[in-house]
Formats: structure tokens, sequence, C-alpha cells
């Protein structure tokens, strides 16, 4: 393999240490609510079988999840970049083998049905992996590398634009089956790289179009979609079926007040929200410390955000700056979307609030995300050097 | 660079947009989906208070309860009917079969009691069988239990409770506000399908435990009283019988027997007509006011005395065996000539006491049967008491004076007679018959302390008691009508009494049905007890209180004075 020369990887900095502790700060936060919207009514104080047995689980994926990241912030994200043809074996082969894996959920006796969808590829050991969640990352790489390609005219369809349309759309439409909101949210990071690279206008509007089309599809493929879509139109959700949720939902957060019940006090996850340890996680959060726990949570995003664009802006790499665009888009429209569920803004979908809600999956390759999005800012010129750029 | 601003705009603008959703939310509709959820999140369970405990004079349990497991099914959430009966029946020991079909029966119910007071090792392999198969199929809930340690003993004091655990009889009916206690309450937080969170801290108000009534029954001496009553009663196929033992310096009831019995537990059996069960069930001792009969002449001869009238050694001119008064014909069982007024007791004259019956006057007489408390309940803390009849004066006729003195014309309940004995046995004091000596809180605090005995009233002067005593009463036992209750090592002292009974359906009394009545004290020079046998409706020719009651007066005296005084030494040179 093609060993990079070193001074093209010559750094200006180190990664960058508020990312690594603001998603480092969301792991810990979501170890914790994990662990108490675990909670059961029947168990002791302390229990070690029941620890070992699942509550702990979490928190060996936060580890887990924070040494990757540690780790990809330690590696230039260069790596990944296909600017020369025969460059493109890393990205390359973390595109096909995203499609592999996710074209493995259809296949009969590896993919794991969980109410009603199958999103996850079972595991030795009781565990389970979930493509998506690699197929975010593998996205956002893959549409950089071919985005940087120095022979892409993002003005000619077939050898600019459209390339990286299908190519990308791929991955957005083989998630989106059978996970509907990542699919819609891939699809935004997707376009939204594709507009900050400069893309046509008039291809994007098509784009759109065509996105809608397909969504429409996606819609009609699964009946409960569109179930909850009309839940979240009624005047009178349906307390019942699809409506129970978001009432719940709301309900947990109401009854945390301002500045909530206290952590570990929280009622709502005993058996009255479901799914309150991973897409309704946030409720738990304003349950058990409050609405400014809940703001709290939603400011480390907008910081991240922030530090986000502070590298995007800054960076001298053009790869690094979409990467930075992309993994933040990814994190933050993510968590943006969660909180919009879970309050009731947005219909219903099972968006999971990133670092935090449980899942392994999500917290190693959102951390392999971070880890990138923190190595990127080491192509940050130091003040100093500010002038030679 | 401006279209990477646009799409980080964006994101912030999103973020931005679901935190003051946040916002919004709490104010416009946190208090109203705050109170929602409190509602569903508490739950006030009820700890039930332990019904206290009914002990003996000496402290010994007779009725108390105990937490006993309960072996419930919700058959809706049986999958394999057969699968689970079959392990549940092996542990209950029941068939299986009859299980499945009950089970099968009930499927559209979500509760079923499938075994109560199931044995605690039952119980623990019905929880393991749950856990192993981590159903909600089956279930163990702890039931208080009422637990009669004696059985059947004194079940008519005692009483029993309903299905709600209510007194419905007895001291448990007398006394349920205080047994029963005051149940307790704890408002939990719960979690969607109602279970308590252990986790948080629930508000408790805690259950007081019911309070426990100490008897002054002694349960040996009820034991010896039921078992010498209850085998006359038998034998003889008598209707009921009543055996009271008193303490006459105290008026403290050391037993106080009914035969037949019941069981507590099951006070209305599912073969006994309701009717039949409900006559088994009322304390006669109590409940049930009989004409007294001969065993009345002693109240009437003593009090005469203490008025002065006559004197117990005066000699009265019998002339028997048949007088008429007034064209009423009164018989004696025996001719006499003459007769000391303490032979007239002996030989229970009628004669005798109707000639004495003119002497005192229907103003005295009814004096002397309310002066020892006839007509009027004795007070004794047990539901049911009857009064008893005595007619207001003003209806009493000529035929009074001849018929109060000989225990007719009236009515008197077991107790009252026993307690009227009593003054015989002590100095002359009536005493208020009691029952209960005390009631303890559960924490064995007072409640109440009745112990001390209650004086009614002097009714004789303590010379004439003991003259009446010495020689009327023990000649009644020594060569008169009570000769069967002669004991060796103890001077009893005693009267007989063969009461009339009503003949409801002709009017008149019955011919061949009487109530035989023995009344004792014993030992003579120093009462120790008051014994009352009577015999209602015995199904034999000899029906006489001397030949029925005495018998089993003599027994139960017999165990008694040896369980309180220790046995008798035996009589110096004499080998048997």
């Amino acid at each position: 393999m093609d060993v990079r020369p070193l001074e093209s990887l010559e750094t200006h900095r180190g990664f960058d240490r508020l990312v690594v502790l603001l998603a480092g700060l969301l792991m810990v936060l979501g170890t914790v609510m994990v662990y108490s919207a675990t909670a059961t009514v029947d168990q002791r104080a302390f229990d070690l079988q029941d620890i070992l047995g699942g509550r702990i689980r979490q928190a060996v994926f936060a580890v887990l999840g924070f040494l990757v990241m540690v780790f990809a912030a330690q590696i230039d994200c260069r790596i990944w970049r296909w600017e020369k043809p025969g460059d493109g074996w890393w990205a390359g082969s973390l595109y096909v083998a995203a499609v592999v894996l996710l074209v493995a959920l259809f296949l009969p006796g590896i993919g794991e049905e969980r109410m009603g969808a199958t999103r996850s590829l079972r595991l030795p050991g009781g565990l389970s992996f979930q493509p998506g969640e690699f197929a975010k990352v593998a996205l956002v790489i893959w549409t950089a590398a071919v985005l940087c390609q120095p022979w892409r005219d993002m003005r000619r369809v077939v050898r600019g634009y459209g390339y990286v349309l299908v190519t990308g759309g791929l991955l957005v439409g083989l998630v989106g089956v059978e996970d509907f909101g990542t699919g819609a949210l891939l699809g935004v990071v997707l376009v939204g790289m594709l507009f900050v690279s400069g893309a046509v206008w008039w291809h994007l509007l098509l784009t759109g179009f065509a996105g809608a089309a397909v969504g429409g599809f996606l819609i009609w493929l699964k009946p409960y979609r569109f179930q909850r879509l009309m839940t979240w139109f009624s005047d009178q959700p349906d307390v019942e079926g699809a409506g129970y949720q978001i009432l719940q939902s709301q309900m947990a957060i109401a009854s945390g007040g301002w500045w909530g019940r206290g952590l570990g006090a929280g009622v709502r996850k005993y058996g009255y929200l479901p799914q309150d340890n991973n897409d309704f996680i946030f409720a738990i959060v304003c349950e058990e410390i409050g609405v400014i726990g809940g703001l709290a949570v939603v400011t480390m995003f907008l910081l991240l955000l922030m530090r986000g664009w502070w590298i995007a802006t800054r960076s001298g790499s053009p790869f690094c700056r979409l990467i930075a665009v992309g993994v933040t888009m990814t994190i933050c429209l993510q968590a943006a979307f969660n909180v919009a569920v879970v309050t009731n803004l947005v219909p219903t979908k099972g968006i999971s609030l990133p670092f935090v809600s449980a899942g392994g999956s999500g917290v190693l390759f959102l951390g392999l995300a971070a880890g990138m999005l923190a190595s990127t800012a080491r192509t940050v010129p130091l003040p100093a050097e500010t002038a030679d750029e | 660079m401006i279209r990477a601003a646009v799409v980080f705009v964006a994101l912030g603008a999103a973020l931005l947009a679901g935190a003051r959703h946040l916002v919004e939310l709490e104010l416009a509709d946190g208090p109203r989906l705050r109170a929602r959820a409190r509602d569903q999140e508490r739950k006030t369970f009820v700890l039930p208070a332990v019904r206290g405990s009914i002990l003996d004079a000496r402290g010994r349990q007779l009725v108390s309860t105990s937490r006993q497991p309960c072996v419930f099914a919700d058959p809706s959430l049986i999958t394999n009917f057969a699968f689970e009966a079959a392990a549940i029946a092996e542990i209950l020991e029941v068939d299986p079969r009859w299980l499945e079909s009950e089970l099968l029966r009930r499927r559209e119910t979500r509760y079923w009691v499938i075994a109560r007071q199931v044995r605690e090792d039952q119980a623990e392999a019905v929880r393991d069988l749950v856990r192993h198969r981590r159903t909600r199929a089956f279930g163990i809930k702890m039931e208080n239990w009422r637990h009669y340690s004696y059985g059947r003993l004194a079940s008519h004091v005692l009483g029993f409770v309903g299905f709600e655990r209510t007194g419905l009889a007895g001291i448990e009916q007398r006394f349920d506000d205080l047994l029963r206690g005051r149940d307790g309450r704890r408002r939990s937080m719960v979690d969607a399908r109602s279970r308590r969170i252990r986790q948080l801290t629930d508000e408790t108000e805690p259950a007081v435990d019911g309070a426990s009534v100490i008897l002054t029954l002694d349960a040996t001496i009820q034991q010896s009283a039921e078992a010498h009553l209850g085998a006359c009663v038998s034998e003889f196929s008598a209707a009921w019988g009543v055996a009271i033992v008193m303490d006459p310096w105290s008026g403290e009831v050391l037993a106080c027997a009914v035969a037949p019995s019941y069981d507590p537990l099951d006070p209305s059996p599912d073969r006994m007509d309701e009717d039949v069960a409900a006559q088994l069930r009322i304390n006669h001792a109590v409940a049930s006011a009989v004409e007294p009969g001969s065993i009345f002449k002693p109240f009437i001869a003593s009090a005469a005395v203490d008025g002065g009238l006559i004197t117990i050694d005066e000699e009265l001119e019998i002339d028997g065996p048949v007088r008429s008064w007034r064209g009423r014909r009164i018989h004696d069982f025996k001719r006499h000539e003459w007769l000391p007024l303490w032979g007239v007791l002996a030989q229970s004259s009628n004669i005798g006491m109707g000639i004495l019956g003119d002497r005192v006057g229907n103003e005295r007489l009814y004096e002397y049967v309310r002066r020892f408390g006839f007509g009027e309940p004795t007070g004794v803390r047990l539901p049911g008491e009857a009064w008893g009849t005595v007619r207001p004066l003003e209806l009493w006729d000529d035929y009074s004076t001849q018929s109060i003195p000989i225990g007719q014309e009236m009515a008197a309940t077991p107790l009252q007679v026993i307690a009227a004995f009593s003054a015989l046995c002590n100095d002359g004091i009536l005493y208020r018959p009691r029952i209960v000596r005390g009631v303890l809180g559960a924490d064995g605090e007072t409640l109440e302390d009745c112990s001390r005995p209650i004086p009614i009233r002097r009714v004789l002067e303590p010379e004439v008691v003991r003259a009446v005593r010495e020689q009327g009463l023990r000649a009644v036992v020594e060569e008169g009508t009570g000769r069967r209750a002669q004991l060796d090592g103890w001077q009893v002292f005693g009267k007989t009494g063969t009461g009339q009974i009503d003949d409801r359906v002709n009017g008149g009394y019955l011919e061949d049905l009487h109530t035989a009545s023995f009344v004792c004290g014993a030992p003579l020079e120093n009462p120790r007890i008051s014994v009352l046998v009577s015999i209602y409706k015995a199904q034999t020719e000899e029906d006489g209180g001397g030949k029925l009651a005495a018998p089993v007066a003599k027994l139960i005296v017999a165990d008694t004075l040896a369980y309180l005084e220790g046995p008798v030494p035996p009589r110096d040179g004499v080998e048997d």
C-alpha cells in the first residue's frame, strides 16, 4: 500500500481537543442516562449480576467509542483522500464494505428484525451491528473523497455531479429502505456536501424532486410510516396507538420541569415511555435533569457545530473541509432531528441522539466520525502561519 | 464559504428550533402534563393491619392472626393449560386434571385463587416455578388468617370473623373496633403496570395493628367444662347445655362452655341448614333466658332470712306431698310433715317455699328478685345478652306468690343465675360478671384495664350467707337432692333445679322436657369457685337437675379445684 509522503501529512497543530471533549462529555452523559433508563422496578439497589448482564454495556461501548475517537483523532484523516488514480483503496473499500453490509441486511438469517424493521446484523455473542451507522461514516468519507478528485467537474452531470449523486444515493437508498429516518438524514448530508462543493442550482433542484419522489415511495413501502405522519398531523392524537409515544415523551419532559427530578429519580422510564433508552432518551434527560439539562445538551451540539464551522472555514485542505462539513452535518442534523421528534416538532422517526442513545454501533461510528472531525483541525494553520496561506 | 455558511446556519437554526420548542412545551403545557404524569405515577396501597389476638387469663393465645401464603392464577395468561396445571398441581398436591379444567373454565378471567393457606415450602416452590418459567400466570399473595389455637374451644365466647375480617359474634364482634386495628397506607411511585418502584421513596402511613383482648377465661378450666358438659349433652341428646365456672370473689368467668360447639373457622358448614347452624352459634349462657326452677329457691330463702322473716332453723309445717293454695295444687316429690328452712332447701320442697312465699309477700319477693340482679342484663361484655324476664310487680297476682319462690313465672340466663349464686359463695356481694380482663395495644400498652372486681351491691349479710351455705346448701349435697355432686376431699354445696319449659305450641309446660340445672360452690369453708351446669331438653326420663347436672358439675369442680388448689391430700388412714 502506498504510504503518503511525510510532508503532505505535516500538521500545523494536533487534533482538536474541544471536539473530543464535547463528544466525550456526551458519551459520559449517555452512559449515565442509559444506565438510569434501563432501571427496572424490581431490581435491588446494587446488583452485580444485573449490571454485568446488560446495564453496563453502554459504558463499555462508550469507552470503546471514546478510544476509537481518540485513535481516529491521532490519525491524519487525509489518508482517505482519492486525489490520484490508484489512491482510492481506503475510500473505495470503505464504500464497498458499506454497500455489502447494507445488502446483507436483506439476506434471510443474517438480518435481525426488530419492531418491523431490519436494521441490524446478528453477531456472535448476542451482539448486533447496525450497518446504517457504518454507512454514515462511509458516506461522508466517500463523498468527500470523490468530490475532491481533481477530474470531477461539478458542472458536468455524468463525470461530476451525477456520479457523486448516484454512488452516494445508492448508500442513502439502501439505508432508507429499512430506516427511513437515517436514510433521509444521509440524503440531506449528501445533498449538503454537494451543495457546499459548488453543485449547480438546477441539479440540486432536480435532486430535491427526485428525493421527494423516492421518499414518498419509501413511505408507501411501510404503512406504519404513513400512520405516524397522520398522527403528527392530527389535532387529537390517538393516545392508544402511535400518538402514545409522543404524548408519553412530552409528559416525561414536563414531569421534569425546569430543573428535573434528579439523576435516576425519573419515573417515566418505568414502562411509560417506550424506547426510553435510545430514540427517546432525550425525554428522560429532560425528566431527570430538567429542561435546563436538555438545553445544556442542545448547547453542546451547538458548540460542536460552531467548532465544525471553525474547522471547515479555516482548514487548509479542501478534503478536510468537506469531512468537517459532512461529519458536523451528520452529528448535528441527527441531534436536531432527534430533539425535534422528542418534543413533537416533527413526526416521530427512529433517530437516536448522537453519543447519548443506547447502542454500540452508533457510539462507535459516531466516535470515529468525531475523531475524524477532531483530526481535520490539524490542517487549520496556527495563527502565526495564517498569513502564509 | 457562503454555501457552507448557509448549511451551518441552517443546522444551528434547526438545533435552536428544537431548544425553543422544548422551552415552549414547558411553558405552555408543562403544568398540565406534569399533573397528568403525577396522576399516573402514584398509587396508594393499603397496608392491612394485623388483627389482634384473644388471650386467656394466663396469656395463652386462643385466637391469633398469621400471614399465610395464598396461590392465585391469572388464567388469561396461561398458554399451555395441561403443562402449567400439572406443575402447579404437583406442588399443591391436588388433582392436575381438576386444576386444568378449573383453569380452562376461567380462561377469560384475570384472577382466581387456587389455594389458600398453603405451606411455606409450597409457596416457595411456586415462586421458584414462576421465576424459572418467567410466567406471570401464577403468583403468591400473603393473606392474614385467623387462627384458633384450641380449635372449637370457647367458640361461643370467642366468636368468629366474616370474609371481610369483621367480627361477627362473641368477643370478635364486641371488640371488633379494637381488634381490627387501623389499616395503613403507602403512596408509592408505580410503573406503567402499577408495580411499585422500590428505588423511589414512598409516603407511608404505617398500619396500626389491632389490640389484644385478654379474657378472664382459663383455657384449662374451659377445656374441662367443655369436655364434661359435651359428654353429657351428647349422651342425652340435649338441645344444648351450658356450664359456667366463676370466681365468686371477683365475678370473673373462668369458663363458659356451651355445648354443642361449632367451628369458628366454618360457622356455617355447607352440609348444615343455616337455621340449624345459627341455633348452634347461640351463646346460651347469655342469650337464652329460661325458667330457673328450684335453683332459684336459695335466693328467696336467704333473702327472707336476711330480712328477718324466718331463720334457717325454723320448722315449717309442710304436710305434703300436695298442698292447695286458692285452688292451685303444689306438689313435693316426697312427703314431709315438718321441715326446717334448711331442710326445705335440701329436699327442694315446693310446699315449703310456697309457705315462705305467703310470709314474704309479693312486694318483698319482687324486691328480692331484683336485688339479686334478675330482670336486667349483667353487663358482661358479650354481644346478644338477654335481660331475662321479671314481670313488673303490677302484673303479679296471688299465683306469683307461690311461683316466684320456686323459680317459675320468670326467666333468667345462666349467667344471671351464676352471678347471683356467687353472692352466696362470697360473703353476700353481687359482682358484675366479667369475661374481659383488659385490652392491650399492639405495642403492649394498656388500653383498658378491667381486672378489678365490680361490686354491684351487698345483697346479704355475711352471717346469713354462712348460715344458708353451711346448713341449707351443704345439706342439699350431703343428704338432699344434690348427693351426686359429693366429692372426695372437697365439701361441695349447691342447689339442684329442674326447670319447666314453656310449651310454645299448646301453652302450659312441656310434659317431659326440662332444664336440668345444678348450681354449686366449693369448698364450703372458703369457696373458691361457683359452678352452674344447665342441660336443656335432655332426651331422658332421668332429667332432674340432681341426676343430670350435678354429676357434670362435680367433675368440673374436681378438675378446677385440682388445677387451682393442687391435688387433694389423701385422708389419713385411708388407703385406696
